[in-house]
């Protein structure tokens, strides 16, 4: 059935749940040893226009995940429902669960701060604060009483995972707005980087930058693969198939299909995903 | 009909003619003011006190009791205009109910200062039995002053992109600390602009405290918050009463230019503070 039909489902129902999901759940491979992020029949809203209907996922710990699929399919949504930004956005609602790193909302045993404390972000267009290049890696550690030296610290180790340590270590006290762009996304990734989250959502992050930042930046995730979950959104077909380990598709709001990325590149998926992963193209 | 390139001609020597005449006025204005004020102005006319009903003398006491009562008013307006523009921006979610802050710091605005005196005379010195008090009239004068100091902070907040906000829940900030750290840091250049603004009216304002703060003649520097002060503007008034005496004329002239001066600064601050404290969303 067409994802179309679950949004005119949903409103019959008056929001109520869509029917569970359609979503053909296949984690082929190796059972991935511990879940990072569990999605159950999750759904959101903004006003009455269903943008996510009945997500039903694990995403694995210790892995890059691709979210795919064509522009408006609730990729973002759905990757800002994982740390809740959302949340503050008005006439947004969700329905059913998602859970990350085991901390469930909704089951109100934990809370917000709790759970973004464990999950960074960068979001698809570099956001820098108009302070130094300091300050900025700085930002997330505000209220936190720590030693100079200790800060020293921090921004040098996150720069240097960020692999932009040597671009700027002269002058880690001009402004950050000074950067490149490409430099700028990078400084967003260190930022997420210094309050040592577990979880890393990158929305496009390679969208707003020349080809040759963009490499930088997907080595760099690659690195960062051995100490971080990843999960991102991206519109590039042949950088999924270099980075990922599983992939998401997503199309009108449902989850169409997720698995591994040789899987995913494989005869045996879905006729949707292949349409999509083949020509970057498709019908839903 | 007129050819366009006539059209043309006469538009532009309308336009000239205006600007002209705005700027013939002011540059009138500010020298008759300087020309009948400098004979008067001298250091001991600056720094000793009035005589003679201000005829002779100086005007040390005036200028002093006006800064007083000015910058215990801008104390009363910041937090009142930090407050309901961090609410309103931050906190009210229904475009009504912002309208209808908006429109009545619009119509406060509007009220005429003779007004905001009677209402002081009424509730402090009558119901309330302040007496003649200074405090009176700096209250009265933040009161004045709120409008355009909370408008103008609040438009600053409202043009920081949600992106900004977004970014520093991503980091794990709670709703007070993205005040704290983003929303404040951003507002504070239009806070800065709109107090120096409501200063550089309220600082010339006659009206309004006439009744209820100053006395004519004889205040030194009060000791208690219910004693009246001398300012510049009823100063002047009180001189100018005496216009048959062309020593109290010459004396008026030279506290009009000191007036003038003051707000002269205070406005030439306000554009400095407005380049210095440049938007966040500027830079980027
Ligand atoms: N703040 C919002 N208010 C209302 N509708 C929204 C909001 N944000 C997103 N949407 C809607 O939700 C749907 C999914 O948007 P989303 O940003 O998740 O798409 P996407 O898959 O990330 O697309 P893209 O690849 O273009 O970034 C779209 O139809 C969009 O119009
Ligand atoms: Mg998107």
């Amino acid at each position: 059935m067409p994802a179309v039909n679950l949004k005119t489902l949903a409103k019959e129902f008056n929001y109520a749940m869509p029917q569970t999901s359609k979503s053909y759940l296949k984690l082929v491979g190796e059972k991935p040893a511990e879940t990072a992020i569990k999605a159950e029949n999750f759904s959101a809203w903004f006003g009455e226009n269903c943008v996510l209907s009945g997500v039903t996922t694990q995403i694995a710990k210790g892995r890059i995940t691709c979210i795919v699929g064509p522009s408006g399919s609730g990729k973002s949504t759905f990757l800002r429902s994982i740390n809740r930004i959302n949340d503050s956005v008005p006439r947004y609602k969700m329905h059913g669960s998602l859970s990350v790193e085991g901390l469930d909302l909704d089951k109100k045993t934990s809370s917000l701060t709790q759970l973004r404390a464990q999950v960074g972000m960068v979001f698809q267009k570099p956001c820098v604060f108009p302070r130094s290049i300091k300050e900025n890696v700085l930002f997330g550690l505000r209220g936190h009483k720590i030693s100079r030296t200790e800060k020293d610290q921090i921004v040098e180790q996150s720069l240097k995972s960020a692999a932009l340590w040597n671009e700027v270590h002269l002058r880690l006290d001009q402004s950050a707005t000074t950067l490149s762009l490409g430099q700028q996304q990078r400084l967003c990734i260190a930022r997420a980087l210094a309050v040592k989250p577990k979880i890393l959502l990158l929305d496009e992050p390679t969208a707003s930058v020349d080809p040759v930042s963009g490499r930088s930046i997907e080595s760099l995730i690659l690195k960062l693969k051995h100490d971080y979950t990843i999960i991102m959104v991206t519109h590039d077909i042949r950088q999924t198939k270099r980075i990922a380990d599983d992939i998401m598709f997503f199309c009108s709001g449902a989850l169409i299909e997720c698995g591994t990325n040789e899987f995913m590149f494989s005869k045996e998926c879905s006729e949707q995903s292949r349409l999509y992963l083949d020509e970057a193209f498709c019908e839903c | 009909m007129i050819s366009r390139s006539t059209q043309n001609t006469i538009f532009t020597g309308l336009t000239c003619a205006a600007f002209f005449i705005c700027t013939g006025l002011l540059c009138g204005l500010i020298i008759t003011i300087i020309f009948k004020g400098l004979p008067a102005l001298s250091l001991s006319f600056l720094f000793s006190p009035a005589q003679d009903f201000g005829a002779s003398g100086g005007i040390l006491y005036q200028i002093l009791g006006t800064l007083l009562m000015v910058i215990v008013a801008a104390i009363f307006v910041v937090p009142i205009a930090l407050g309901s523009a961090i609410y309103s921006s931050e906190y009210l979610r229904s475009h009504r109910k912002k309208r209808i802050l908006e429109l009545s710091l619009l119509a406060l605005n509007g009220v005429p200062s003779i007004t905001f005196g009677l209402f002081g005379l009424i509730l402090f010195v009558n119901i309330l039995g302040t007496g003649i008090s200074w405090m009176v009239g700096s209250i009265i004068l933040a009161i004045m002053m709120v409008p355009t100091t909370t408008l103008s902070t609040l438009q600053s907040m409202q043009s920081l992109p949600m992106t900004y906000r977004e970014n520093g829940y991503a980091l794990g900030f709670n709703r007070s600390q993205v005040i704290r750290y983003i929303v404040i840091p951003q507002g504070l250049q239009g806070l800065v602009t709109g107090l120096l603004i409501g200063l550089a009216r309220a600082i010339g304002e006659t009206a309004p405290i006439m009744f209820i703060a100053t006395a004519f003649s004889g205040v030194t520097v009060p000791i208690s918050v219910v004693e009246p002060v001398s300012t510049l503007p009823t100063h002047i008034l009180s001189l100018t009463q005496q216009a048959t005496n062309p020593d109290a004329l010459k004396n008026a002239w030279g506290a009009s230019l000191v007036l003038i001066i003051l707000v002269f600064i205070i406005s030439l601050s306000a554009f400095y503070a407005r380049s210095k404290l440049k938007n966040l969303s500027q830079r980027v």
